[in-house]
């Protein structure tokens, strides 16, 4: 008995096939959110639209541990693509599978 | 049963019975206090009082209490069931998890006897106020310090226990999605408490020995200026506060939604729907929970492009939320749904969450959140998520599994008078918080804002809320009532519900194992090198051997995650560093202050020391040993010298009080040196340890320290540059 892993294959629709790239769509809606932020979003009256340092080391602050968690973070992403690569490169692998029940 | 047991499912009951007493104890408070804001002119209590029931009921319910439950109660108990591990990766530091969270919840209760009383600056514990509060406010923060640390324990043995020890065809988009929640929960508790430590030390040196990383200059108490250097900031305390406070939101609502799931694919005897887009969602959500937590901040004036930013990535963040929720709802259509008790809590959870859910997206956008700041909207939107949301799903999961843990079925009566008892109580309760909310009313005033005038009208929704909490309380005499009584009866389950498909048979998603946990000892061997019969002997498998999936062996990947946790605990530090330093008007050259010639000299001598511990983890257990034994006279040396610096530097009355860069100085470098005995302490460890243990065991053991001490030699190179050099 051994384990029939592969899945049958779905037909991908390359990048180049598709009219419009969704990255390009996507890209425009964050370029267009990001741009408006600082205009749209923000009442100056609220938000002192005359920045001083306590802001500016709010500003530095957060910079600092949004870059420490992204670090943290993206090493923890590198695990998991090395890990589900290595995952996926065992499934295909035909291995017995004794004894055990499967779906 | 032994109390000091590693069993994880010991570990499992005891967080579990002191997470149900510790959710009663909070609610207690919680009801003295809406018999006040009722009927303040009765003198129930005096303000003072007030505010420690109030900054109490929130310190337990949500890190005493929930997340416990949640975490510590069903993960422990589960996990390792339902992913076919023999026990937790590391049973005896779940067990030291637990013991420290009972401890840390001791000392919280105990707080209430200090003179002065508990902490009284609310569950957030916002300086200045904070600072100036009684030693009610110390106990907190050494409680929250433990417990952190307890959390972190217990993170890594969760996600060590899923990645290493999952039975080998359990691959990982098959694990259940409960088993998916604990996970990312388990890294959200890892990387957002270290921070809240960081912070609780800089509040420790705030008010212990009068540094002022919190206290600005000029500040203003009871009409007299405080005599402090001054200098720092509350907006820190803010910053690193909601770095934790925020990705908590997810670790209280993760594995509520992982609970529901699993009791919902029972209910309505089909798999769930959109499973791979929940998990990614999942994890979308959370790394996503890193980057809101300055949307708690819009009062403090933090200029509109961080501002907007934030906005953003919050708005961002709902969407998640809301793929598994449809995902969840979806799953309920062409079900056969039975309507037990588990099933009525887990159905209740998807609307009232929603509610929770919807009504904090105004919450998230800077121009609705600055009037609704601090009012009952704020505190109706965040206990519709945790009250009859998460708490549902708790209590979905405690009727659903309880056969599971005693073998015996909760009375089905006793559990709908529960059910719906607890569902108009707490819709009482917590939806006219919205009408009083928008209507400016103040979360925190003691008499419930009487004195303004736009409080009139409201007097009978505080009565009735006041009503409708006794009635909650009352309510939830049916489950302990019936919780008692299902414990004094003989065990009684059919037999299709008793053993680990429990859960199974009846609406078992695709993703579960099929009917029981696959017969792993006719596997090949599960670990690479040497083969071990790790799972067939029902051992723990050597936590110094590589998992043939994953690549790396449960000892290492425990490291990394801690140190993951460590960078985190230095990020926060640093963050801090930038925030006083570049707002700051007046900073020092660190030259001046600081002997930089002694600096350079531990600097040679941490180097030193971490060539000599890493040739360790490269050499024979036998001539490693002695390697470790320099290595550790070096850190003596190391201690040596950095205590004739501080030694110094009192002399000249250089005192953490001197200025924010003096306490910055003492606060970094007095942690680092505390990595460093810690390091010693990991040295003799193995030194001693080696006698006992096998050959990989040690080898496995010094490579982890080696690394431990490059870390160890990182941080002080980036506290060197940064306070020395600069």
């Amino acid at each position: 008995m051994t384990c029939n892993t592969e899945r049958p294959k779905r037909r991908r629709v390359s990048f180049s096939e598709k009219k419009t790239p969704d990255v390009f769509w996507v890209g425009m809606v964050v370029a267009g959110v990001l741009g408006a932020t600082t205009t749209a979003l923000a009442c100056p009256v609220c938000f002192q639209v005359k920045e001083n340092a306590t802001t500016d080391g709010v500003r530095a602050a957060v910079l600092v541990l949004v870059g420490v968690t992204t670090v943290v973070l993206g090493a923890f992403a590198r695990f998991v693509v090395l890990f589900a690569k290595r995952e996926g490169e065992l499934n295909r692998e035909k291995r017995p599978c004794v004894g055990v029940v499967r779906d | 049963m032994r109390i000091f047991s590693t069993d994880h499912k010991v570990v499992g009951v005891q967080y579990a019975l002191t997470s149900l007493t510790f959710l009663l104890l909070g609610f207690l408070l919680i009801v003295f206090v809406r018999w006040q804001l009722a009927w303040p002119e009765a003198g129930l209590m005096l303000p003072e009082f007030y505010n420690q029931l109030g900054a109490m009921h929130g310190t337990i319910m949500v890190f005493l209490a929930v997340v416990p439950l949640a975490v510590g109660g069903f993960g422990n108990y589960l996990v390792p069931l339902m992913i076919g591990a023999p026990d937790m990766a590391f049973p005896r530091l779940n067990m030291w998890s637990y013991w420290l969270y009972l401890a840390a919840g001791l000392v919280m209760l105990a707080s209430f006897f200090l003179p002065g009383g508990a902490a009284s600056s609310g569950w957030t514990a916002y300086p200045p106020l904070a600072i100036f509060a009684t030693s009610g406010q110390t106990a907190w923060l050494v409680a929250m310090f433990v417990l952190i640390v307890s959390s972190l324990f217990g993170s890594i043995n969760i996600i060590v226990t899923i990645l290493q020890l999952r039975a080998p065809e359990l691959t990982m988009m098959k694990l259940p999605f409960f088993i998916w929640s604990q996970l990312v929960t388990a890294f959200l508790l890892l990387l957002a408490f270290p921070p809240l430590q960081a912070a609780s030390i800089l509040q420790l040196m705030d008010r212990l020995a009068s540094t002022s990383f919190f206290l600005p200059s000029g500040l203003v108490v009871s009409g007299r200026i405080v005599e402090v250097s001054g200098g720092g900031s509350p907006i820190l305390w803010q910053h690193l506060f909601w770095f934790l406070a925020h990705p908590e939101v997810y670790v209280l609502v993760l594995p509520a939604f992982g609970i529901v799931a699993e009791v919902i694919a029972t209910s309505t005897r089909k798999p769930l729907w959109g499973y791979r887009g929940m998990v990614f969602a999942s994890l979308f959500m959370g790394s996503m929970s890193f980057l809101v937590w300055a949307h708690h901040m819009f009062l403090t004036g933090m200029g509109p492009t961080m501002s907007g930013f934030f906005q953003v990535t919050t708005m961002i963040i709902s969407v998640p939320s809301v793929i598994i929720l449809t995902s969840l709802v979806l799953s309920l259509h062409g079900g056969s749904i039975t309507f037990t008790v588990p099933s009525m809590f887990a159905l209740a959870f998807l609307p009232m969450f929603g509610i929770g859910g919807l009504t904090g997206l105004p919450l998230g956008l800077a121009a609705s959140d600055i009037p609704l700041h601090d009012t009952y909207y704020v505190i109706g939107h965040f206990h519709y998520l945790v009250a009859p949301g998460t708490l549902f799903a708790l209590f979905a999961g405690i009727y659903h599994w309880f056969p599971r843990v005693t073998g015996r079925m909760l009375n089905e009566r006793l559990g709908r008078w529960h059910f719906w008892g607890s569902l108009v109580a707490m819709n009482v309760i917590f939806m006219p918080m919205f009408a009083q909310g928008l209507a400016g009313l103040n979360r925190r005033l003691f008499d419930g804002g009487r004195t303004y005038s736009h409080s009139a009208g409201f007097e009978f929704s505080y009565e009735l809320q006041a009503w409708a909490a006794v009635a909650l309380g009352l309510v939830q005499l049916f489950f302990i009532v019936n919780l008692v009584l299902t414990l004094r009866k003989p065990k009684a389950v059919p037999k299709r519900e008793t053993g680990v498909d429990l859960w199974k048979p009846l609406g078992r998603s695709e993703n579960h194992l099929p009917q029981s946990f696959p017969q792993i000892d006719t596997r090949p061997p599960v670990y690479l090198d040497p083969p071990t019969p790790a799972f067939s002997t029902g051992r723990h498998p050597s936590p110094y051997l590589a998992r043939f999936d994953t690549g790396v062996s449960s000892g290492n990947l425990g490291f990394w995650l801690f140190i993951a946790s460590e960078v985190m605990l230095f990020g926060a530090l640093f963050s801090s560093y930038a925030l006083l330093r570049v707002a700051a008007t007046d900073w020092p050259d660190g030259d001046t202050l600081l002997n930089t010639q002694l600096g350079l000299t531990n600097t040679m001598v941490l180097m030193l020391l971490t060539a000599v511990a890493w040739r360790a983890g490269r050499s024979r257990p036998d001539a490693a040993r002695g390697r470790l034994l320099v290595a550790s006279a070096l850190g003596v040396l190391f201690l040596v010298i950095k205590g004739l610096e501080y030694s110094a530097e009192l002399r000249t009355g250089l005192v953490p009080a001197t200025s924010t860069f003096m306490a910055m100085s003492y606060t970094l470098t007095g942690i680092h040196a505390a990595h460093v005995f810690g390091g010693l302490l990991a040295n003799l460890w193995v030194i001693v340890g080696a006698r006992s243990a096998d050959e990989i065991m040690t080898a496995g053991r010094l490579k982890v320290l080696g690394r431990y001490w490059v870390f160890v030699d990182l941080v002080w190179l980036i506290i060197f540059a940064g306070l020395y050099l600069s």
